[in-house]
């Protein structure tokens, strides 16, 4: 009897039983839990106390760009040049072969280098195809970043491996010996895992030894420990070799620079009750080259090698109880070593170390009024301590508008070499450098017309810098603290999406440079302009076209008095659509106007073609 | 008689008034009772409510059910729980109204209908109530539902007023609920929105779909689907459109909650109302049922944090309901 009774209930009960993956009521009754805390949300740019440019994936698409670098065309006021084929620096304002005055992080990583400052773009281990997105600080923001952050800041974040295909590839071949091929593989459940080899390869410059050849090896991987922690690991290395020198330099003759450069990042985060995050972040970065140089006689064979190494740990705490406030402080340790025998004379590793504090509050004072304030103390062996501390007032009276003060300090330290320089018979530095201080002084608006597809940011600005540091007197030059500037201007970023198949990006720099220094009233371009169209037609194909100038400047170190540069860059892509296959084939040409003078006299940028093949599936 | 007695101590005189307080409250009762019989059986409407859960969300609805009904309708409310197969048996012999609310009590009543008490299913989403086998003798007329999920117009309706740049809606379905797509295509047509349908045909094809909706969208639409919105799968979806920076809009208050921008949806107190109305009608007929419904009433749920972050201007709730073509309630 009871069997019975047992049976009839299983009956009964599947017979009513709802399956766990058919519809009931229950997906629309459940209490679900707060998935996009307050510490995940990115602040809106129109809340941001600096002035902000997002690259993002359809920008970067469109662009037919094929190095990282050559993105930050697409941000207002920024200069991009070739020093050599295989030599990129991107900076918006005292253009220099090292561009000390900007900083540069991917995922938050540092990768300014501490000899001499700068980036070597062609030694950063990650393929464009992995960026997610580049934000762009186009101002000075230590009260975020820290030392460096000067000038701007370029946050180059990389794409969550859920958000590529498991499988990728990548084929590129175009004039001056252009190849780069790409394999990435995405994997794995609860934890999620890329990894992406690339090889780039390009003959840089007609009459410049100027070449690259670079394997590189990406990984990363996202790990969700538990419903409040999570970790995520990245692992990078590229190798390879460049082509350095010139002909007719005796000390210098061309020849090969070989480069080896790796990092390894990890994040741990745990959110918090009420919105919070706690966020430990572990990094090292090294970055190697060494030159087999066999200068002109009577000159001795010399030891070129660099290292550069950085060490860095940071903890962050971000609270944000609710909608009218919000605030993150936290604290950073760094230790940067550098061995050169060519800058230092020495064979011993040099140290620096840096350790920072910092905080930041963000409050609604009323619903259109909005208040930013925040403040880094950092302390460097080299350059001592220092405050920057940043104020922010927003005023937001209609929906899509709103205007911005802002009032702003930042700190740039100097670097092994300008503290400690003994390259004789050319430089012995006397040290005791001072940090060279930036105070801002801007006026923002951003807006946006989201009927018509609109958006706008535009501002002016004051920027007062003090205590430039630059070389001083008669060989061996002294390195020391001297030069002040003041540059205003104005700047503006206009998209215009009117519809799904167009996407319209204008932008407009205007500087002015005020200074005591002849050198540095010439290293900005007074004015850039830069145009980037999109159309897509209905069946799959695209175009797209690229337009900027930059009025004539001459850039300080090595680069050459140049005239203003036009450049052109035309797109045409076919997407391509199978069932389980995406990809897209496109032919790029750039600079079709014509050649024109890059960063030196040497470097003349040709009419360049590429084609490239991506498949994802 | 002594003033110090204890309070219990009531005169003899006291004592006949309050037995003959009794006798007339007991006729008066007697007579109230007589009043309602007649009454009913005149015209008042007995309608069995079947509660999937005893409480929570579907007592909700019952509760504004009978709220809605007022005292002219004998409601007899029980948790199926409550109820053996027999008794639904027996009960789906009868005429009288069967209501059960919830997915769970309907396929418990279709399985044992008997083929003649009409059925109005409350809080079921179509999709499902669309699927349920009736028996055959159950004519047309005698099985309606008040859905849990809203017409097409309302959410796209919904996210052209909060995002007026957007063109492209992305909407990802399995290939069970391909049906639903269909109406949301016209409505997009006639709004002249573009829609950008990914499917799937099982709970690992999600992630892939998102991706190719986001990256060619302006907006996610989510649609009931419990292979694309469930617990374990909630927050991958509002992770991977918030990196795309794409705006979810939502169906219920828990999306909202969880992250989507807005939801719209009717709340069990909404569609328990909606129900009385189908009731009237169909009392006030000739038996026959109005045909399936979604709730006219609905409420909306923001998420003011997120909608901040992705620059979405969130508009007075009250006026936006109205411009989304509220009806009064």
């Amino acid at each position: 009897m009871v069997k019975r009774l047992g049976a009839a209930a299983c009956l009964l009960l599947a017979a009513t039983a709802v399956r766990a993956d058919e519809l009931s009521e229950a997906v629309f009754l459940a209490d679900l839990p707060e998935v996009l805390t307050a510490s995940r949300l990115v602040q809106p740019l129109a809340d941001a106390p600096s002035a902000i440019t997002v690259i993002d994936r359809a920008l970067i698409e469109a662009s037919g760009f094929r190095e990282i670098a050559d993105l930050l065309r697409l941000v207002p006021g920024f200069y991009v040049g070739y020093v050599s084929g295989n030599q990129p620096i991107a900076a918006n304002a005292l253009i220099h072969d090292f561009t000390r005055h900007m900083q540069v992080l991917v995922d938050g990583r540092s990768i300014y280098l501490p000899t001499i400052g700068g980036v070597s773009w062609s030694a950063l281990p990650l393929s464009i195809d992995d960026i997610e997105r580049i934000e762009v600080t186009r101002g000075p923001n230590s009260a975020s970043h820290g030392a460096n952050a000067f000038t701007g800041v370029i946050n180059i974040l990389t794409r969550h491996p859920d958000d590529q295909e498991a499988h990728g590839t990548r084929l590129l071949a175009g004039t001056q010996g252009a190849r780069v091929g790409t394999l990435r593989w995405v994997g794995g459940t609860r934890a999620r895992h890329r990894v992406t080899l690339e090889y780039r390869e390009d003959d840089g410059f007609a009459r410049r030894h100027d070449h690259l050849r670079a394997p590189m090896l990406h990984y990363r991987g996202d790990l969700e420990l538990s419903a409040h922690d999570g970790i995520a690991l990245q692992l990078g290395y590229i190798g390879g070799d460049r082509g350095a020198g010139a002909e007719g330099n005796a000390l210098e003759p061309p020849h090969r620079l070989d480069m080896r450069s790796h990092f390894q990042q990890l994040d741990w985060f745990r959110r918090l009750a009420e919105g919070g995050e706690l966020r430990l972040k572990l990094y090292h970065n090294l970055t190697e080259t060494r030159e087999d140089i066999q200068p002109v006689p009577p000159f001795p064979r010399y030891d070129r090698d660099i290292l550069a190494q950085r060490w860095h740990l940071e903890l962050q705490h971000t609270l944000a109880p609710g909608d009218a406030w919000r605030a993150v402080w936290g604290a950073a340790l760094r230790q940067d070593n550098v061995r050169s025998q060519l800058y230092f004379s020495t064979a011993d590793k040099l140290r620096n170390h840096m350790h920072s504090l910092f905080g930041h509050v963000q409050a609604r004072l009323a619903p259109d009024w909005l208040v930013n304030a925040g403040a880094m103390l950092e302390h460097h062996d080299i350059g001592g301590g220092s405050v920057s501390p940043r104020l922010s007032l927003h005023w937001q009276p209609l929906a899509h508008h709103g205007g911005r003060a802002s009032l702003s300090s930042a700190r740039r330290y100097p670097v092994q070499f300008e503290e400690n320089a003994l390259s004789l018979p050319w430089y012995r530095a006397r040290g005791g450098l001072e940090p060279e201080t930036i105070v801002a002084r801007e006026l923002g608006y951003v807006g946006a017309w989201p009927q018509a597809g609109v958006s706008v940011d535009a501002r002016v600005f004051h920027w007062r810098l003090d205590d430039l540091i630059d070389r001083w007197g008669p060989r061996p030059w002294d390195i020391r603290n001297q030069y002040a500037a003041t540059l205003r201007g104005f700047d503006m970023q206009l998209r215009w999406r009117p519809s799904s198949r167009h996407d319209w990006l204008v932008n407009y720099a205007r500087a002015d440079i005020e200074t005591d220094n002849a050198t540095y009233r010439r290293s900005s371009p007074e004015e850039q302009v830069g145009l980037l169209l999109t159309h897509r037609f209905a069946d799959g194909w695209s175009a797209h076209l690229g337009a900027y100038y930059t009025a004539g400047f001459h850039p300080m170190g090595t680069g050459s008095r140049l005239p203003g540069m036009r450049r052109v860059d035309l797109k045409l892509a076919r997407a391509l659509r199978a069932s389980d296959v995406r990809g897209d084939l496109a032919l790029v040409l750039q600079n079709v106007t014509g050649e024109y003078l890059d960063f030196d006299n040497n470097n003349r940028h040709p009419r360049r073609a590429h084609v490239q093949l991506r498949l994802d599936f | 008689m002594s003033s110090s007695g204890s309070i219990s101590d009531t005169g003899p005189g006291r004592g006949g008034h309050r037995a003959r307080v009794a006798r007339v409250a007991q006729l008066a009762l007697l007579a109230l009772l007589l009043i309602l019989t007649v009454a009913r059986a005149q015209g008042d409407v007995v309608i069995h409510v079947i509660l999937s859960e005893a409480d929570g969300a579907y007592r909700e609805a019952a509760d504004a059910l009978r709220a809605a009904l007022g005292p002219r309708a004998v409601l007899n409310v029980a948790a199926l729980a409550e109820l053996p197969p027999e008794r639904l048996r027996e009960l789906s012999r009868g005429t009288e109204l069967l209501v059960p609310v919830g997915l769970r009590a309907v396929r418990a009543l279709a399985a044992q209908h008997q083929g003649r008490a009409p059925v109005l299913m409350l809080m079921v989403p179509r999709a499902s109530a669309e699927r349920v086998s009736w028996p055959p003798a159950l004519a047309r007329g005698k099985v309606a539902a008040v859905y849990i999920d809203q017409p097409p117009a309302r959410s796209l309706a919904l996210a052209q007023r909060l995002l007026p740049g957007a063109r492209r809606i992305g909407v990802v379905v399995s290939a069970d609920h391909l049906d639903g797509v269909a109406a949301l295509r016209q409505e997009a047509a006639r709004r002249r929105l573009e829609l950008q349908v990914e499917t799937i045909a099982a709970a690992g094809d999600l992630s892939r779909a998102l991706r190719r909706v986001l990256s060619e969208s302006d907006v996610l639409v989510l649609l009931p689907d419990a292979l694309v919105v469930n617990a374990e799968n909630v927050r991958n979806v509002l992770l991977t459109t918030y990196r795309y920076r794409i705006p979810v809009i939502g169906f219920s208050e828990g999306l909202a909650r969880a992250g989507a921008v807005a939801s719209v949806y009717s709340s069990p107190a909404q569609i328990g109302r909606q129900g009385a109305l189908l009731i009237r009608a169909w009392a006030a007929g000739r038996g026959e049922l109005p045909d399936s419904t979604h709730a006219d009433t609905f409420s909306l749920a923001f998420n003011p944090h997120v909608a901040r972050s992705l620059g979405v201007a969130l508009a007075d709730p009250a006026t936006l309901r109205q411009e989304l073509g509220a009806a009064h309630e």
